[in-house]
């Protein structure tokens, strides 16, 4: 696969084919791998993986910079950074062999900034030296974009988090878990995070120390190349994710509402993507 | 009929519940009651109405408003709730009217 990019500008970007071993990737029998990092394109999405770490904590990494989150499904667990092509402006009808590699104008792309933030942000820390964008510009950045979803019966309100260098977005889809929650109830609302964990792009979810039901994307380390596209782009998947389960999420852990059937394990889970 | 009802519109994504707010709400015809547990202080009172009636089951093509039991006074509905009413307060739902032609 080839693919060239788009500057801000229209002009032409490297291609993956430059970008790529810039910042350490070789091709191997088709696939780009850095170590055990590998990327993969599925649709709209570009994604860099690397296998999970034996015996983590599927919903333990709320709070660590970067969009890495861990996913279960298919033949093995895996962690994950996803991101939308859109915002790295690749132009799908470029023919690769009438391109012609140009530097990107004012340093990195966007595709090469992304990836550096991945590979910064994979021990757990912030590229160094980064700070969160100004009120000014977070302003502008939300700019049309409510923080309040309000569907149905239910009303959240999204909330931006950027203190002690991060830039995180965070909603709760239940506000508080229940300390004597049924085990099997428990279970099932596990298995809804994590099914939402796996199947939205961007969207981390956990249960908070102050027992919190809660779906989170942390931009902690945003590249300035795609802060306001990716800042959108989270406040929407958000809005999604309180619009399709927190409705579901209140229900299970209700101990007013009896049902047989969530006395049961849950099932298998799926392993699609949205 | 009075029916009692549960809502957990949210709080302040589990960091603080000193973020939240517990509600009564009464329909204007005092037909539907609910409790809202844990409405988040910083959600403007216009979308905490919406979803009141919702949970209601009340005309969806009707502008909702919030109004203040204790003290009379409609909230403003693009103001966070928390600076308008305290945890504990009884607010009123009530259809916005206009009186006489639109300006």
């Amino acid at each position: 696969m080839s693919a060239t990019l788009l500057s801000g500008s229209g002009h032409a970007s490297p291609p993956l084919e430059v970008i790529l071993p810039r910042c350490g990737f070789s091709r191997r029998g088709g696939e780009w791998l850095r170590g055990k990092l590998r990327i993969e394109r599925h649709g709209q999405w570009l994604s860099l993986t690397v296998p999970a770490p034996t015996g983590e904590d599927p919903l333990g990494r709320a709070g660590r910079p970067g969009l890495w989150k861990h996913e279960e499904g298919g033949e093995a667990s895996r962690v994950v950074f996803p991101l939308p092509v859109s915002i790295l402006q690749v132009d799908e009808s470029a023919d690769p062999d009438q391109d012609v590699p140009l530097e990107f104008e004012g340093g990195q792309s966007p595709l090469e900034a992304c990836l550096r933030w991945a590979l910064a942000t994979l021990t757990g820390e912030s590229p160094e030296g980064w700070q969160p964008p100004g009120e000014e510009a977070l302003a502008f950045w939300k700019k049309d974009h409510h923080l309040t979803v309000q569907h149905g019966s239910v009303v959240r309100q999204i909330e931006v988090i950027r203190a002690g260098g991060r830039l995180s977005l965070r909603v709760a889809l239940v506000n508080e878990v229940p300390d004597g929650l049924p085990e099997a109830r428990a279970k099932w609302l596990q298995a809804l995070l994590l099914d939402a964990q796996s199947s939205w792009h961007l969207v981390r979810t956990a249960i908070t120390a102050e027992r919190a039901a809660v779906a989170e994307v942390e931009l902690s380390g945003l590249p300035a190349a795609v802060g306001p596209h990716l800042f959108r782009a989270a406040l929407d998947s958000l809005r999604w994710v309180v619009a399709g389960l927190a409705e579901t999420a209140e229900f299970l852990v209700d101990p007013d509402v009896p049902s047989q059937a969530l006395e049961l394990c849950p099932p298998p889970r799926r392993s699609s993507a949205k | 009929m009075v029916k009692p009802n549960d809502t957990t519109p949210g709080k302040s994504n589990g960091s603080s519940k000193a973020a939240v707010l517990d509600l009564e709400a009464v329909d204007v015809t005092a037909t539907h009651e609910l409790r809202a547990r844990g409405v988040d202080r910083a959600t403007p009172a216009g979308a905490v109405a919406q979803a009141f009636a919702a949970r209601m089951a009340l005309p969806k093509n009707v502008p909702w408003t919030l109004r203040n039991d204790r003290t009379g006074a409609i909230l403003d509905e693009e103001s966070p709730i928390g600076e308008q009413v305290e945890t504990g307060s009884r607010v009123v739902l009530t259809p916005k009217s206009h009186l006489g032609a639109k300006a």
